[in-house]
């Protein structure tokens, strides 16, 4: 009994999943609320706000179901898991729609509901990553780095097919990420780089839009490249916000004059509705979502693979809001990547959802093992004294 | 086995990396919201601000009898002002145009219409025709209503003769330029207003922007001294 009491008390708070979801849920909400000050002042805001609080209910329903499967059941499916997302991503490219230039998205049955299966994809991929480590000790470095390579080379083929350049980015760099903590070496990670940057360069000389978004980049000023006047309105959109916010208390600017505000500009429409301010806690809200899975993947008694999967999961979207805010900041040429949870988009929300579920049940799987040892060394000793 | 130490020494790495980064994006949101924010305000507001010149309402001009022989009358008519750029759009507007019954134009000919724009694809929308075409307008801001005034007289040769003729200025006022309307145009024209509103990017307004910056005067109406049967009368003697 005392033992049962101990292990109940171990249970830290954020390894409860009904409190990890109402946390989520309570962002959802808030990005429910920027959708709608974001189209406030045309269209019909509660038709996006209608259909992303769906998508959050079954987010919440879908973090809940995966924190509670065992860990080891997701390690044991992570390479039919792969090769579905594989064929999913060429499905698409098939059979796929096209949006904004863009061939990614299925349209399902359902009145006007498109799933995009790169986002699903993303969990599937990290898994495979994660997995192939578990394997390392009876493969040479390089076997390892080649096979993680080659997953690597068929995702981001894959995606830059419909093309999506930014989710390309966002796996090459997740499989960076987590080719080098899992210990790889530094000249295999140039060496990758090195021919990543190759293909990059290769994709923008061959494709005018991206050109153009470069161009537009490194001359905002230019009424020539439409890209650089959707900088410019970056700009005049976070501008409007100062501090504290636009006067009105909604994103009027956004509306009139930024493309996309509930999705790929939704940072910019963040600062104008909530100013200097609400921009900073969005920026720190996904610093120390970073540092909370580092912490989490820190833990001693988890496996390395739960490790790995904890850490490059809160890697994959923080970087992803990071490149997001960049965009809208202009930092970086503008790229179509949203921002995790408070963006408009169905399939977007559930897969970070069903993300955040997965990694609570890593970060449970081996502690409940770690329990078990501490439960039968107590016990031994117990018979000992 | 993962090097427990090399781990934990390499996420240190990437959380300091990622620490940076949000810094630079910290910066970044800062000087656009404080540092360049007076200079980027002005310059938004020379794109998004318009003023103009509010018309006023030209007054009537009656009988001694008080029937009405000129008034103003006021329609909506529905303009597709410019063509989207990107091609599937372009070909969905045109069809959702086609399917609403906008016949006349030449849907095929997308250049010989880029020519004609701002198009005009219907006149005199009805009062029950609002909220489809607002709810079209939703969908493809391409598409605007605009105002348009138009001076009518009564259906009478002798009448139209002695009211005269009116011809619109630059700012959409009406200017007598015959008969009575030139005699009492003082009178009859009452005095402009200014307004500012705040456009979008296809040039619509954006609702609850506009300011009256100087409200218009309505111009006063005019009796004439003689009834209608007078009037008619005195010409047809005069004949």
């Amino acid at each position: 009994m005392k033992l049962l009491k101990q292990n109940l008390l171990k249970k830290k708070f954020f390894s409860f999943p009904a409190a990890g979801a109402a946390g989520l849920v309570i962002l959802g909400l808030w990005g429910c609320l920027l959708i709608y000050s974001s189209k406030a002042f045309g269209g019909s805001p509660m038709h996006f706000v209608d259909r992303q609080l769906v998508w959050l209910v079954m987010g919440a329903a879908g973090f809940i179901a995966a924190s509670m499967v065992p860990f080891e059941i997701y390690q044991r499916v992570r390479v039919p898991f792969f090769i579905l997302s594989v064929i999913m991503l060429l499905c698409v490219l098939l059979f796929g729609v096209e949006i904004g230039g863009m061939k990614g998205w299925f349209r399902l049955p359902v009145q006007n509901v498109y799933f995009q299966p790169s986002e699903l994809a993303k969990m599937a991929f990290i898994l495979y990553l994660c997995g192939i480590k578990n394997e390392g000790e009876k493969q040479s470095e390089f076997a390892r780095f080649a096979h993680m390579a080659l997953a690597s080379c068929i995702m981001c083929a894959l995606l830059l097919l419909e093309p999506d350049l930014g989710t390309c980015v966002l796996f090459f760099g997740v499989f960076l990420t987590i080719y080098w903590v899992s210990g790889g070496w530094i000249r295999y990670i140039l060496l990758s780089a090195g021919l990543f940057l190759a293909a990059f360069f290769t994709f923008i000389l061959a494709n005018p839009y991206a050109m153009d978004r470069i161009r537009g980049f490194l001359d905002p000023g230019s009424s020539v490249w439409r890209s650089s006047w959707h900088i410019r309105q970056f700009q005049y959109t976070m501008a409007h916000g100062g501090v504290a916010g636009s006067e009105t208390g909604g994103a009027m600017w956004a509306n009139a004059y930024l493309p996309l505000p509930h999705s790929d500009s939704l940072f910019a429409t963040i600062v104008e509705s909530s100013g200097l301010i609400g921009g900073m806690i969005v920026i720190a809200g996904f610093a120390c979502l970073l540092l909370a899975f580092g912490a989490m993947a820190l833990r001693r008694h988890l496996s390395d693979c739960a490790k790995l999967f904890i850490f490059s999961t809160g890697c994959l979207y923080s970087v992803q809001a990071l490149l997001h805010i960049s965009v809208n900041t202009a930092l970086i040429p503008p790229t179509g990547l949203t921002l995790p949870i408070l963006s408009y988009g169905g399939s977007s929300l559930l897969t970070t959802m069903l993300a955040f579920g997965m990694v609570f049940s890593a970060s449970r799987s081996s502690d409940d093992e770690g329990d078990l040892q501490e439960e039968e060394t107590e016990s031994f000793s117990g018979e000992h004294r | 086995m993962l090097d427990e130490k090399r781990f934990r020494f390499r996420t240190k790495c990437i959380w300091i990396a990622g620490i940076l980064w949000a810094l630079a994006a910290a910066a970044s949101v800062f000087y656009y919201t404080v540092m360049a924010r007076d200079s980027l305000v002005e310059e938004s507001s020379r794109i998004a601000w318009r003023q103009g010149v509010l018309p006023p309402v030209r007054g009537r001009i009656l009988s001694r009898d008080g029937v009405v022989l000129a008034w103003t009358e006021m329609y909506h008519d529905l303009y597709l002002t410019s063509l989207p750029g990107g091609l599937k759009r372009r070909e969905k507007l045109l069809q959702r145009l086609k399917e609403e019954g906008f016949s006349g134009i030449e849907m095929s000919d997308q250049e010989s219409l880029m020519k004609h724009l701002p198009y005009c694809l219907k006149r005199e929308v009805a009062p029950d025709e609002f909220p489809a075409i607002r709810k079209l307008m939703t969908a493809y801001p391409e598409l605007s209503l605009q105002v348009r005034f138009e001076r009518k007289v009564l259906d009478s040769t002798e009448i139209q003769s002695l009211i005269g003729a009116c011809s619109v200025d630059s700012d959409g006022i009406f200017v007598g330029i015959s008969g009575i309307e030139s005699e009492m145009n003082s009178v009859l024209a009452g005095e402009s207003g200014l307004y500012q509103v705040m456009v979008d990017r296809y040039g619509n307004w954006l609702e609850g922007t506009l300011k009256i910056l100087m409200p218009a005067e309505e111009g006063l109406d005019v009796t004439l001294g003689k009834s209608l049967s007078e009037l008619t009368e005195r010409d047809e003697k005069t004949e």
